[in-house]
Parts: structure tokens; C-alpha cells; sequence
């Protein structure tokens, strides 16, 4: 028997229950007079399973290419950040200097400390350049995106009825789109 | 202010404390032993798989211990201030290491002595260390209690194995009871059901299979979709083989039926292992890959601390496990090395058919940070993952394994992330928990690396990009 017959025969026997599903007679002969059959097959189908290769998915989301002038900051800066971000009782003050220094700088974070910085990023993801953007406009948890009264389509005349944080993500881009109109 | 014996006797917990610590006053115990910048700092080799790492500020007596003794200072500390304060011992001059900066950076500041309390009876008696130079009596073993002893371990050996094969008998019963109920029946109850078992097997001194089946509803609880059942199969297959090989241990392989043997829950004491002049042994250097940690339901947290070889041994292990056991009320989560430290050590490998969990013999020289590359073998995914399957031919239970990967990627579907072999069909499913740290990696392109596959989730350990070095 192979793999392909066991989870054709067996598998849904297992699954449901012998006494709801009964096993295919004489599929194996028990090693000893006082095994269990049923268990025996358990025992042959979970090994089969465990040498089936785990599924390969049909295709995968190819990543954009997101262009980043700004140098990365220099690996003996990381831990420190990284530490001043996360410590505990730490004050906004700090985040918004290192922000800005980093803005003024043309420094952006390395790219593998954006998990441990999240907070940081999404907080100061202007400041920080594209790929930080990015990963801040990744990782916006669904309720923050949109809820059920706020406009699809942000414009002049629906803006002021999003939520603060689109609003705010929407002005900052008006700035960039129009940075001489001075009625924002 | 120096450390003097008077202020190790008034810092010490107790009199047990300073006795323990006076039997690791010699040079041997500590293969790292240095000071710098008012600090003194050595690794010590306990009980633990791993040394324990201690430091002591000169200047306040601040102390901390990677041990997980309750008591504080733990017997390491003192010793280390007491070697210290002797002056007879050596301290290396050295630039102080990354895991006492990171100590020092974490410290409140200066420790004030604590207050001690007096109960009602009065003051304790204070430790002194005079009072523990008293040679401890050595009695001559008597030959005659020594044969009692011997007798009423091998009384207690046949009683635990009737005990086992009762406790295995009762095994076979339940497993055919979920067999006939189903494993989409056994999922929704796996806790009730296996906790029942579990305490059953506890009972039968057959304490490897109970852990085994205690974690296995956590197991199925954390795998998505339709895969609870399936696994299910998988791991209560993987209980009847060990029952079985276990039974059965004479028609077996020696080192099959010593991996059945500990599954059941015979269990190889550190001393055992050292004393033992035919395990394997390996005299390399090692590197510190991955250090993870798991609370277990028993209260213990077990800590994992992965190292690869670097130094070339031919046909030796290439990876090595050093497992440590510790309170979860102790708030410990690492082992004492870090990722990435690199020790030259000889180890100890547990007897097994896919030797793994090790011990330290003997630290030729102490954990020292390294940003050389790991030596990875030149094979890719598939071909790391041909050898996992033979070695699950052998050990048909094997546990987690680790896997060395040349020239993958990191890819998307979906919300899961797959380390994909760019050069054969296969993409393992990274484990849950590494979603957001691991996501930077997608995108950046082919990556080298090693991780840790349980059979159900890689966990990606260590990845060289073109963007640097990633550590789980």
C-alpha cells in the first residue's frame, strides 16, 4: 500500500472515527496477536504524513521595489536605538529628536529593525524615508485603515469625516503633492 | 570600596551559600575568569548544560548570576567576589564583553544593602567563612551500605519498569479510544483527553510520553486551518512507535532503543553522560545560532541553546543542543550565551541514533562575540532537507532539526511567510511567530542561513543578505 491508497482508504476512517467509519478489511496484518490494528494503521499513516513534504503555495506576492536614496544608519547605531525606543517609561521626546535627526541626516533605520521599532515607525514614518513609509502603510492594522462610516476615497469635500490617523495621512500627502498651497 | 571576606560574609544569604560557594574557589570551575572598568566578571560551569555567567561590580558589590538560584547572591556571585577578595587568583585584563555592558546598561544603580529581617526567635546567626574551612567529614563508604544501595536501586529500576509497561498497556487503550472516536472528535477535546493520559503516565514513572501528550493539545491549538487533525495523527503515531520500540527494545538497535528509553522517560543524568568514556565526544568550536526558550506546563521553562560547528571534525555532528531546564518563577528566558558567540568547547553528545543534545565537557575558551559568517555546508534547502528526511528514517519520533539553507528566499502568500528554495521545489512555512520580524527579509533576495524545522514550521535562525546578517 502507499501513501496515495492510505489517503484514499484511511485517512477518513481516522478522521471520523472507526466505530462511525470502519477501516477497509486486511489492509495490514497486526505484528503481534495482542496489537490493536486500527492503532497499527494510525501509526503507518501518521508516519506517511510526517514524510509528505510541506505544500508549496501556487505563487507568491512579488515585493515592490521600493526606491530609498537615504543612507542606512550605521550598524553600531542599531542596538542603541533600538534600545532607546523600546526601553520601558521612555517619553515621546526622545523618538521625535531621533526622528528629525534622522530626517536632517538622510538616515533611515535598517531595514530588519523595523519589526522591533514598529511604534516608532508608524509615528514617524514621514521622517524616516520610502521604505519606512512603506512599512508603515503594510503593517496598519485593518481597524485603524477603515471603519464602516468612513469615506472609501479621501478627497477635499469627505476628508474631515475619516478618522484622525487618515486624516492625517492624507493632509501630509497633500503637502508633498502641493507644498506652495498654503491653505493646509 | 574593594570586596573584603567581611563584606561577602555580610552579603551572603546564608551559611549554605558561602559552603557551596568555597567548593568553586579553584581555577578549573571558571574557564573565563577577567576584570576591566571596576568590573570582574566569569563563566562557571554548574549544572547546567550551559556556563553560568556572572559579574561583579568592585565598586558596589551589584552582582548578577545567569544561574537561576533563588538565592541572591547565588553561591557563583560570592565565589567570584570571594576570588576576588583572596587576590590569589588570576583576572585576565580584558575589554569588557557585550553581556556585562548590556548588565550594566540595564542596572538601576548602586545597590543599598537590604534591610534583614529578624523573626521573633531572634537574629539569625551570621554566615562566616571561617566556618567553612571545617573539613566536611569524609566517611569511608561502607562497602555493606554501598551494596544496599546498589540493591535497592536495581529493586526500584525492575519496579519503575513493571510500572512503565502497565502505564504503556494503558497507553494502547486510549490510543485505540481515539482511534475509534476520530481525530476531528480527539482535536476538540485533545486537552481533557490528554491530560487524562498524561497524568496516568505520570503515575507509571513513564514521564517522557506525559510531556509528550501534556503539549500536544498547545501543539494542535497553534496550527491553523485544517491541520489540527492531521497532526494529530502524526504525533499520536509518533507515541505509539515509541511505545512500541519501546517494548521491543531487545530486537532493536542499541542506540534506537536508547532514544526509546528516553522518549519513555529514562532520563541520562549529567553526571552519567561525563562519566560515560564512550559517548561521543566533539572538541571544536562551536557557534551560538539560535537560543529559544519554551514555558512547559510542568512550570519549567526549557531553554535551547543551538551551536554549529566551525572547526572542522569529519564526520562529527555539525549542530549540537544544549537544553537547560529552569523555573518560570525565576523569570530566566535565555541560556548564558547569546546569538552569535562563539566558544571552543568539547562536548558531550547524549547517546542517541541522530546525536543532538550535548553537554559541555570541558570550555577550552570562554563565549566571545564573533561577526565571522557561520561555516554553512554548500547545500541548498532541498538537499538539507533530503537529510532530514533520512534521518527521520532513522528516528522515526525525531524532534525538531536543524536545516541549512544556501541561496534561498524569503516569500509571501498570503499573510505566511515560505523560506523558498530557489532551486528546487520546496517552501517551508516560516513558524507564526516570526511574521513581522521576518517579514523585512522578503524582498531582499537570496539569503543563506539556518533554522530550526519541527515538521510543521521552520524557524529561520540566522540569514546572511546582501543587507547584513538577520538573527531570529
Amino acid at each position: 500500500m502507499n501513501s496515495t491508497s492510505l489517503h484514499a482508504k484511511v485517512l477518513p476512517s481516522l478522521l471520523a472515527g472507526t466505530s462511525r467509519n470502519p477501516l477497509p478489511g486486511t489492509l495490514i496484518r497486526p505484528s503481534s496477536s495482542s496489537s490493536d490494528v486500527a492503532v497499527e494503521i494510525l501509526s503507518l499513516m501518521g508516519q506517511a504524513l510526517r514524510f509528505e513534504r510541506p505544500s508549496t503555495p501556487d505563487s507568491f506576492i512579488v515585493e515592490p521595489e521600493i526606491k530609498d536614496e537615504r543612507m542606512i544608519v550605521a550598524d553600531t547605531l542599531r542596538r542603541p536605538v533600538i534600545r532607546l525606543l523600546t526601553a520601558k517609561n521612555v517619553t515621546e521626546h526622545p523618538a521625535r529628536a531621533l526622528a528629525r535627526t534622522f530626517d536632517r541626516l538622510r538616515l533611515r533605520p535598517h531595514p530588519f529593525d523595523l519589526p522591533l521599532i514598529d511604534a516608532f515607525v508608524r509615528s514617524n514614518a514621514e521622517k524616516l524615508g520610502p521604505t519606512a513609509q512603506h512599512w508603515a502603510d503594510r503593517q496598519k492594522p485593518d481597524a485603524e485603515t477603515q471603519s464602516y462610516f468612513d469615506p472609501g476615497e479621501l478627497d477635499e469635500s469627505t476628508w474631515v469625516q475619516a478618522s484622525v490617523s487618515r486624516r492625517v495621512v492624507y493632509l501630509e500627502q497633500r503637502r508633498r503633492d502641493d507644498p506652495d498651497d498654503d491653505s493646509r | 570600596m574593594s570586596l573584603t571576606l567581611e563584606r561577602i560574609e555580610a552579603l551572603a544569604p546564608d551559611q549554605a551559600s558561602l559552603g557551596a560557594a568555597r567548593k568553586l574557589l579553584k581555577p578549573s570551575s571558571w574557564p573565563t575568569l577577567a576584570e576591566g572598568e571596576g568590573l570582574v566578571w566569569g563563566e562557571c560551569q554548574g549544572s547546567g548544560a550551559t556556563p553560568y555567567r556572572v559579574v561583579v561590580s568592585e565598586a558596589d558589590a551589584g552582582y548578577k548570576c545567569t544561574c537561576p538560584s533563588r538565592k541572591f547572591p547565588c553561591k557563583h556571585a560570592l565565589a567570584l567576589m570571594w576570588m576576588r577578595a583572596d587576590r590569589s587568583f588570576a583576572f585576565a585584563t580584558a575589554t569588557v564583553p557585550d553581556w556585562v555592558k548590556d548588565w550594566l546598561s540595564r542596572r538601576r544603580g548602586k545597590s543599598t544593602p537590604a534591610a534583614k529581617t529578624e523573626d521573633e526567635t531572634g537574629p539569625k546567626p551570621r554566615p562566616s567563612i571561617r566556618l567553612t574551612e571545617i573539613p566536611e567529614a569524609r566517611a569511608d563508604a561502607d562497602r555493606k551500605a554501598e551494596q544496599r544501595a546498589a540493591a535497592a536501586r536495581e529493586r526500584n529500576r525492575l519496579e519503575r519498569e513493571t510500572a512503565v509497561l502497565a502505564g504503556l498497556d494503558d497507553l494502547d487503550t486510549w490510543l485505540a479510544d481515539q482511534v475509534q472516536q476520530g481525530m476531528a472528535n480527539f482535536v476538540a477535546q485533545a486537552a481533557q483527553r490528554c491530560r487524562a493520559i498524561a497524568q496516568r503516565l505520570v503515575d507509571a514513572k513513564a514521564s517522557g510520553l506525559a510531556g509528550r501528550l501534556d503539549a500536544l493539545p498547545t501543539r494542535l491549538f497553534t496550527l491553523p486551518g485544517p491541520a489540527p487533525p492531521l497532526a494529530a495523527i502524526r504525533e499520536l503515531a509518533q507515541v505509539h512507535l515509541i511505545s512500541q520500540a519501546y517494548r521491543r527494545s531487545l530486537e532493536l538497535p542499541e542506540l534506537l532503543a536508547t532514544d526509546a528509553r528516553q522518549a519513555v522517560g529514562w532520563s541520562v543524568t549529567r553526571d552519567t553522560l561525563l562519566n560515560d568514556s564512550e559517548a561521543l565526544r566533539v572538541a571544536a568550536k562551536w557557534r551560538i545560532f539560535a537560543v529559544l526558550s519554551e514555558a512547559q506546563p510542568d512550570r519549567l521553562r526549557k531553554v535551547e541553546t543551538w551551536l554549529w560547528r566551525q572547526s572542522s571534525a569529519d564526520g562529527k555532528p555539525h549542530c549540537a543542543v544544549l537544553i537547560d531546564f529552569v523555573p518560570i518563577s525565576t523569570g530566566t528566558a535565555t541560556g548564558g550565551y547569546l546569538v552569535g558567540d562563539q566558544i571552543d568547547a568539547e562536548l558531550s553528545f547524549y547517546r542517541s541514533t541522530i546525536p543532538l543534545r550535548a553537554q559541555v565537557t570541558t570550555l577550552k575558551r570562554g563565549a566571545e562575540q564573533s561577526s565571522e559568517p557561520l561555516t554553512l555546508p554548500n547545500e541548498v534547502l532541498s538537499a538539507s532537507y533530503a537529510e532530514y528526511e533520512r534521518a527521520l528514517a532513522q528516528l522515526p519520533w525525531l524532534g525538531t532539526i536543524p536545516l541549512t539553507f544556501r541561496s534561498a528566499s524569503v516569500r509571501r502568500h498570503g499573510e505566511q511567510l515560505y523560506l523558498h528554495d530557489d532551486q528546487g521545489p520546496l517552501s517551508l512555512p516560516l513558524h507564526t511567530s516570526q511574521t513581522s520580524h521576518a517579514l523585512p527579509l522578503a524582498g531582499v533576495g537570496r539569503v543563506d542561513g539556518i533554522g530550526l524545522w519541527n515538521g510543521y514550521e521552520f524557524t529561520l535562525a540566522w540569514a546572511e543578505t546582501r543587507l547584513g546578517r538577520w538573527l531570529h
